[in-house]
């Protein structure tokens, strides 16, 4: 039993922190310092600055632009990047429909979609949840009916993440009405989103801002090339690109980072004529999250050093999703109280709007989702009740 | 990064699982001293094992599993890291590591009370874990000149032992000394501070066998209890209960862990902060995941004669000595503050 890095992952956090002293651009660092969201036009041009380098996508097979590293190499990777102010690289191909193609996707798609999702030329959103198939995603309605080499498909996606700026949806659509149970009858599709009849609409977030759209479907003609995996069978490849993340699912680079824009703030803001961070309430409080950061840490460790060569997401990662996402919330929570009575300002353009970008009242309301989105901590708890307590 | 049990861990672990499960109620103490196991933290050079706080981990949380609660924190693992660590005249340290010698260590947290000058201890060492049955107390505290420690015959005139039977069945003890002759040394200046902690740990790391087995206790439990003509186990709202507690255990094995390894580290600073981390979350998470426990069960779970009862109180038992939840968080809370200033100043954590 060891608690330390050894040499070699050592060696390679020096590789990483070159990597990101050398090439993260300063404004991209800056806007993480300076308390800002970073914007889309950053996320999409660090994806290419680490598409560059080749390691864009390390949990692939190195066939198809993997890096080979060990899951706790890719943490070090993402605690690093984190760290140095850089944006999340988004999951939607890499972490999500990338490795589905991986595993159950044609040649033809493999050797389309792969390279594509790696250099960023193709952006990709996600057409799961519909008004009605949220938590119990297996009674979604979308309809997909083969004629001839296409599929013909309607219906109604929803809270489309990044549906704005993606050119591809990977999306669950029914190809069997009359299937005996719900799960049967789902196939899974690459919809391209500059066919006719796809209609993206803004949905504004109770954050003001647009971060989520409906996606409408109209007699969309979908060749049937572009069906991952059979027809009717996509329940299983769906459940597997939920249950793919391992090393980023608790956010716990991102959690270290935001832990750390935290405390900058608390020693900014001042309450009773002295720094925010020593005023007693405040700091137990501040304490508290950071002991259940600490242990999120060393779990998160616990669980990419057991994994083995080869397999997938361990029994304790819906348990780090529930974790990660509260405290996520959490620090968002105590940053609003740190940035007091200015948090209220609604207009973020307004004076002091570098701290209310991230964290003003706006950074609390957004994070509600994140107990909701991929999993409801509701969802999560069911996962872990069934799979691993047997209950 | 290595989470798999060395050899010398599962060894000493697997035989404590072994001498906890053989003994009779209220045996395993003696099972222990035959055992050979009162030496597991003294040096080598003194007959003992010479175990760091991270090897021992395992064992004490075997210990933490078993169905009695024998005094080994207080009246071996203390002493024998407080002897090897500060030198301890007249102590009779190979009866205490062969079990002939029964000893206690008071520290700081016991010794506030106590007062050492001129060679005599005045005062009282208050709620001294193992110091009902001992005949020697080593004791460290924190005198005018800084740390100094010593050993006392508790046998000699001027002492008083009161018994104080705690609620997991051990038996410490106040214990008053009028004038009592001592010779003292000097201790390393962060030697108080880090047998407080090592303490907060031991009792931590058998709390976590606790909570483990109440874990599974209450698992089994609503497995095979029946309401409603079901297994309550199937109620969402008691599988989400479980789930919490299942959680919490984890994350509480990977603060157990980890500040075991910090004590065992060079970096105080470090070891104090995931130390508070640990006891704060004792005593906030842990507390209340024995607390839903006893819910999920229901009557039965508030039964004297249910195992619950025994697991509980071991959990109370570490989030209640070695400093509460709360002078924790305020410890963490100034650590944080000054790691954040440091961190803005450019200096690494």
């Amino acid at each position: 039993m060891d608690f330390s890095f050894t040499a070699e992952e050592e060696r390679f956090r020096e590789e990483v922190r070159a990597f990101l002293a050398a090439e993260l651009p300063d404004d991209i660092r800056e806007t993480h310092f300076g308390f800002r969201r970073h914007s889309w036009e950053q996320m999409f041009r660090w994806h290419k600055i680490v598409a560059q380098k080749g390691w864009v996508a390390p949990y692939w097979p190195v066939e198809y632009g993997g890096t080979g590293w060990t899951p706790v190499q890719q943490y070090i990777f993402d605690e690093e990047a984190m760290m140095a102010g850089a944006p999340r690289l988004r999951p939607f191909g890499l972490k999500m429909i990338g490795p589905v193609i991986i595993k159950y996707g044609s040649d033809a798609q493999k050797a389309h979609f792969l390279p594509r999702i790696v250099s960023g030329e193709d952006y990709w959103c996600q057409g799961f949840s519909e008004p009605g198939a949220g938590s119990d995603l297996a009674s979604l309605k979308t309809k997909a009916v083969r004629a001839g080499d296409v599929y013909k498909v309607n219906g109604q996606k929803t809270w489309t993440t990044t549906g704005q700026p993606a050119n591809w949806m990977f999306t669950l659509v029914r190809t069997d009405p009359d299937a005996a149970k719900p799960q049967q009858g789902i196939s899974l599709l690459l919809l391209d989103m500059t066919l006719p009849g796809v209609e993206v609409r803004p949905i504004i977030t109770i954050d003001g801002d647009h971060h989520v759209n409906e996606v409408w479907l109209n007699d969309v003609e979908v060749p049937v090339a572009m069906r991952v995996g059979e027809e009717n069978k996509a329940w299983t490849s769906a459940k597997c690109l939920q249950g793919n993340e391992s090393v980023g699912i608790a956010n716990v680079g991102q959690n270290k980072a935001e832990l750390r824009l935290l405390r900058k703030l608390a020693l900014m803001q001042q309450r009773g004529g002295a720094p925010l961070i020593d005023d007693p309430v405040f700091a137990a409080k501040l304490a508290d999250l950071e002991t259940d950061f600490m242990a999120l840490e060393i779990t998160n460790l616990r669980m990419l050093s057991s994994i083995k060569p080869g397999e997938n997401a361990a029994e304790l990662s819906p348990l780090l999703k529930l974790r990660g996402s509260e405290i996520q919330q959490r620090s968002n929570e105590l940053a609003m109280e740190a940035a007091g009575p200015r948090a209220a300002v609604w207009q973020k353009d307004a004076s002091d709007a570098a701290i209310l970008d991230r964290y003003g009242i706006h950074g609390w309301l957004l994070s509600r989702a994140f107990t909701i989105f991929g999993g409801s901590s509701e969802v999560m708890k069911n996962i872990i009740a069934k799979q691993t307590l047997r209950l | 990064m290595d989470f798999d049990l060395t050899d010398e861990q599962r060894m000493i672990a697997d035989t404590v699982t072994d001498v906890m499960r053989d003994a009779d109620d209220g045996g395993a103490w003696q099972s222990l001293v035959s055992s050979g196991l009162l030496g597991m933290t003294y040096a080598e050079d003194v007959g003992g094992a010479g175990l760091g706080v991270l090897t021992l981990t395992p064992a004490l949380t075997a210990m933490g599993h078993g169905k009695d609660s024998p005094p080994v924190i207080g009246a071996a693992v203390l002493p024998g890291f407080l002897s090897g660590r500060c030198e301890m005249a007249d102590f009779d340290v190979d009866g205490a590591v062969e079990g002939t010698n029964p000893v206690a260590a008071a520290l700081p947290e016991n010794t506030g009370a106590l007062s050492a000058e001129n060679g005599t201890l005045n005062g009282t060492a208050d709620m001294v874990l193992g110091g009902a049955a001992a005949k020697t107390l080593l004791f460290c505290l924190e005198g005018a000149n800084g740390p100094s420690c010593g050993a006392v015959d508790l046998t000699a005139d001027g002492v008083t032992v009161t018994p104080l039977p705690l609620l997991d069945g051990q038996i410490a003890a106040d214990i008053t000394f009028d004038n009592v002759p001592v010779s003292l040394s000097q201790a390393g200046a962060d030697l108080p501070n880090w047998m407080s902690d090592v303490a907060a740990v031991c009792l931590c790391a058998t709390a976590l066998g606790a909570a483990q087995a109440m874990r599974e206790l209450t698992r089994d439990y609503l497995t095979t209890r029946k309401q409603f003509g079901r297994p309550i186990g199937s109620f969402q709202v008691l599988q989400h209960a479980m789930v919490d507690v299942f959680h919490e255990t984890e994350h509480f094995e990977s603060l157990v862990l980890a500040a075991a390894s910090a004590c065992d580290g060079d970096d105080a600073k470090h070891r104090q902060r995931m130390v508070s981390a640990l006891k704060r979350f004792c005593g906030t998470r842990m507390r209340a995941a024995a607390a839903s426990c006893i819910q999920m069960h229901g009557g039965i779970g508030t039964t004297e004669e249910y195992a619950l009862d025994r697991l509980t109180k071991r959990i109370l038992i570490a989030d209640m000595l070695f400093g509460t939840a709360d002078t924790h968080a305020a410890r963490l809370g100034k650590l944080v503050a000054e790691a954040a200033r440091n961190e803005e100043k450019g200096i690494p954590a």
